[in-house]
């Protein structure tokens, strides 16, 4: 059987990662402009050449080359970069109107990529990129971040370039053999809030398809690939079925919360935070207020939530609606907290963190447990910021 | 700073074909003679002898060699083979050299042709041996006795899960106590058992003393708690000195408690199970006393366990008579049953017990000593290697007789990974390293082992060798990443090794899953 050569989208973002290196963190928004002026010097395109000459010198590459296209913007969004590397019959050109490269441009070419109907998008930026091409795509197609800019805390970007092209390898020769989509798994986009003097603040964005590579992509995996997502997924289906009748049940943002939301049926968006009885959702991308109003008409209430990876935060960042005071009135023991054990391992230390507007008004539990399977948990030390992020002062319980 | 002469190095390559490949029809190795007269007129025709429903309908596929040709055949694959060849650092597995003399004991017709459902009156001497053996291992542990039944550490580890399992279903709170709580650094057939065994899985982490905290253990602990099991010190080589607590706090709950000792070797003679109040451990016979390892056996756990428990040990057991003989004893009414066939793998625990008794409680002790020195001399020297890092730097605690270190500042600068630099090591004739064991929580980790058995100059030689790959990951990264060159077998391809589907352990799956390449 004849397939379809593998259709590769390509996109450089040329100023990622010129704040780095001159102390910015990060390059949006006009901030390369000052970045310039400090003296940075484009890295971007560079860090997409280690990967892509990796790629190009393999034996996979002349297996299977024939059976690859890559499409990509004209100049110096990709195409300068791949027709100085390869034969030009591989790469299908997309016009450009002009030659900037904002934010908004790179959205322009993702939308455009998704038209062209690509297999995967391959992009060299930082997480401002995976933002922006996220917002366009969602997880209709998978995203694989070659790492080039000041931040890598999505879960799309590869250790290293050349580890980006050792997934690029397996893709290409995987893709000639087997007829289905690339075999993929969740990544969260995440992100700094620019504008904070508080560099902790991560922000959730979403969850993003990229391909399914757990040894090259994130730092504490195995090379047999311990498969949490499988073990999730059995989670979800075990939790899903001894859900009790009449009881209200919140579930926190994250892809992990919304495994058990799709196993009862239900399509919920996985940004929000959603209240389920019996079966239906009773509560779509509900804030605060909603939230403790239906807490405080149910007396049989429990609470679900994810873990966002790279800092490890339970509540007070993408999920603020659940605030101190819906957690003391849901109760501690009420929590029900789920994450891949690749996630929690990536945290070192085991802790997770909570960052409240509110204080609490009692001391939280030193441990929570986290559940990794059905029959798995974590015990995670809680660490609670007390005061305002302003301060940074810590208290270890 | 490279202190050898790096010798160079090709292994043989004999590209050899499947035996099956081989045969030519009609080769024979052996012609049996021709029956003789007498020997039909006393028995008519011997092939009759053979009952009709035992004779093969169609003759089995089997190679047509002569003797030769076998001989060939089968020195070119075991030329192929690294094992134990080259240097083997291969951590958590305690490599040591098997004494040629305990071989020969275990090939004598009284062990190899033995079986075990012999009238244990023409087998005493065996059951000597593994009596004798028991109570050494109840020197060494405290604990009341030992049983050699589990075919390696996991089913050792397994025994205890089971055993956890009779003792509170005999005391009517198996419903209840339905958690083991183990360490993420805990060998993983810890977690692995224990959910075999139906239990579910509390796992502590790590924390900043290089492992997880007293007040770690007691928030899980409850009347659900059914058993701990950890190692002490696990792969990370750092004692937890509050290991009494630990196990006073799981017993007031009414928890039992399993002492993996994988890592005995760095304490052999220095602390007892039963002294720090375990309830059970277990001891890697095929590791730490000198007994064979490898391709998954043959090996030994054994298992011992506090008197409380020995009626819920697997059977049978054997014992000894008021008289000095020695007997079977069935497992009784309480016990886990069996978890593996018969009462050992007894020519390990012979070259066990041999190697025990060649050592002497001295040679324990100095054993002990010289495994904790040679770690730390290594680590000294691995560290002034650029690219390497120690596991878990900020705890400056000294490790015992191994820790786990990682090769990512190598792979953040070069993309050459621990892997790669796995690889490339054969090249020069030292053995693969263990990697580390799940989950892999240092990033692009390796652990190796200098263990008693190997000298300083096979350990600065292994280093050096390391170094040599570290120089050349920056100089070529490429390179190293296809290596290795000088082995038997080359890299293979990014290609489908873990696919079932190209999976063959027989020829017959060979021949149907690769009928394109026959």
């Amino acid at each position: 059987m004849k397939h379809r050569p593998i259709r590769i989208g390509f996109i450089i973002n040329p100023i990622a990662g010129m704040g780095g290196a001159v102390g910015l963190h990060g390059t949006d928004a006009g901030i390369h402009l000052e970045a310039a002026r400090r003296g940075a010097s484009q890295i971007s395109t560079q860090r997409a050449a280690m990967t892509l000459s990796f790629l190009f010198n393999s034996r996979e590459w002349l297996q299977a080359s024939s059976e690859t296209l890559f499409i990509t913007p004209e100049g110096q969004m990709g195409g300068d970069l791949l027709q100085s590397m390869i034969d030009p019959t591989q790469i299908q050109l997309i016009p450009l109107k002009n030659d900037s490269t904002t934010a908004a441009d790179t959205k322009e070419i993702a939308q455009s990529l998704f038209e062209h109907g690509v297999d995967l998008i391959l992009f060299a930026g930082g997480d401002g990129t995976a933002r922006d091409i996220f917002e366009v795509i969602d997880e209709k197609i998978p995203l694989l971040g070659i790492p080039a800019g000041v931040k890598m805390r999505s879960g799309v970007f590869g250790l290293h370039p050349a580890r980006v092209g050792e997934v690029l390898q397996r893709i290409i020769v995987t893709s000639s053999r087997i007829e289905n989509a690339l075999p993929t798994q969740d990544a969260e986009i995440l992100d700094l809030d620019e504008n904070s003097s508080d560099y902790s603040s991560s922000q959730f964005f979403g969850v993003a398809k990229t391909p399914y590579a757990p040894d090259l992509l994130q730092r504490s995996k195995s090379a047999s690939g311990d498969s949490g997502a499988s073990a999730l997924d059995e989670l979800a289906l075990h939790y899903a079925k001894a859900m009790k009748p009449k009881r209200l049940y919140i579930f926190g943002p994250g892809g992990s919360t919304n495994r058990i939301l799709k196993s009862l049926g239900l399509s919920l968006s996985p940004k929000g935070v959603h209240a389920i009885m019996d079966g239906h959702c009773i509560g779509e991308d509900i804030g605060e207020a909603e939230i403790a109003e239906l807490v405080a008409r149910n007396s049989e209430c429990e609470l679900i939530v994810g873990v966002i990876g790279g800092q490890g935060y339970l509540f007070g960042r993408g999920n603020q609606q659940l605030s101190s005071g819906v957690i003391e009135a849901i109760g501690w023991s009420h929590i029900y907290v789920l994450a891949s054990a690749e996630k929690l391992l990536e945290l070192m230390p085991t802790e997770l963190h909570m960052d409240f507007h509110q204080p609490l008004r009692n001391p939280p539990p030193s441990f929570l447990q986290v559940h990794t399977s059905s029959s798995r948990t974590v015990v995670c030390r809680l660490i609670y910021q007390v005061a305002s992020p302003s301060t940074s002062t810590l208290a270890r319980n | 700073m490279i202190k050898s002469k790096i010798r160079k190095y090709h292994a043989a390559v004999w590209d050899e074909p499947l035996v099956m490949d081989l045969s030519q029809p009609g080769r024979r190795g052996a012609f049996a003679p021709a029956i003789e007269d007498e020997i039909t007129d006393s028995v008519g025709d011997p092939s009759a002898l053979v009952p009709t429903a035992l004779k093969r309908k169609v003759a089995p596929e089997l190679p047509e060699l002569s003797e030769f040709e076998v001989q060939r055949h089968y020195l070119h694959l075991s030329q192929q083979t690294l094992g134990m060849m080259g240097i083997s650092l291969f951590g958590t597995c305690t490599m040591k050299y098997n004494p040629r003399l305990n071989e020969r004991l275990v090939y004598q017709p009284f062990v190899a042709k033995m079986h075990p459902h012999q009238d244990p009156e023409t087998m005493q001497g065996i059951l000597e041996i593994v009596y004798s053996f028991d109570e050494i291992l109840r020197d060494l542990s405290g604990l009341d006795k030992f049983v050699f039944q589990a075919g390696g550490g996991a089913d050792a580890a397994y025994t205890m899960a089971t055993l956890t399992r009779a003792y509170h279903a005999a005391r009517g709170e198996l419903a209840q106590r339905t958690e083991i709580i183990t360490t993420v650094q805990a060998h993983p057939c810890n977690p692995a058992t224990a959910a075999a065994a139906g239990f579910k899985v509390i796992t502590l982490p790590l924390e900043k003393d290089g492992y997880p905290s007293l007040e770690a253990l007691k928030s899980v602990l409850s009347n659900r708690t059914a058993a701990l099991m950890v190692n002490n010190p696990d792969d990370i080589g750092i004692y937890n000195p509050q290991i009494k607590e630990w196990v006073k706090a799981v017993k007031e709950v009414g928890g039992l408690c399993f002492y993996d000792h994988a890592n005995f070797n760095g304490v052999m003679t220095r602390i007892r199970a039963a002294d720090l109040g375990f309830d059970a451990c277990m001891y890697m016979l095929h590791k730490t006393f000198g007994g064979t390892k490898g391709g998954g056996g043959p090996a030994v756990g054994a298992f011992g366990c506090r008197k409380e428990l020995v009626p819920y040990l697997a059977g049978p057991t054997v014992e000894k008579n008021s008289d000095g003989t020695y007997f079977l004893k069935e497992e009784g009414p309480k016990s886990v049953g069996r978890v593996r066939e018969f009462f050992g793998n007894v020519p390990v625990v012979i070259r066990a017990y041999s190697w025990t008794r060649a050592m002497g409680i001295d040679g324990l002790r100095d054993a002990a000593n010289i495994s904790v020195l040679a770690n730390n001399y290594m680590e000294k020297r691995l560290l002034a290697i650029k690219g390497v890092t120690k596991g878990l730097p900020e705890l400056t605690k000294r490790r015992l007789e191994m820790t786990r270190y990682s090769l990512g500042e190598l792979t953040a600068e070069t993309g050459v990974t621990t892997v790669d630099v796995q690889n490339r090591m054969t090249d020069y004739g030292v053995d693969a390293f263990w990697l580390s064991h799940e989950p892999w929580f240092i990033p692009e980790p390796f652990t190796p082992e200098a263990g008693e058995l190997w000298s300083i100059e096979d350990i600065d030689y292994w280093i050096d060798v390391l170094e040599v790959v570290c120089e050349e990951a920056r100089k070529d990264p490429e390179f190293v990443k296809n290596a290795p060159y000088n082995q038997v077998v080359h890299k293979q391809g990014s290609t489908n090794l873990d696919d079932p589907k190209n999976w063959a352990t027989t020829y017959r799956a060979y021949k149907r899953k690769h009928a394109s390449k026959k």
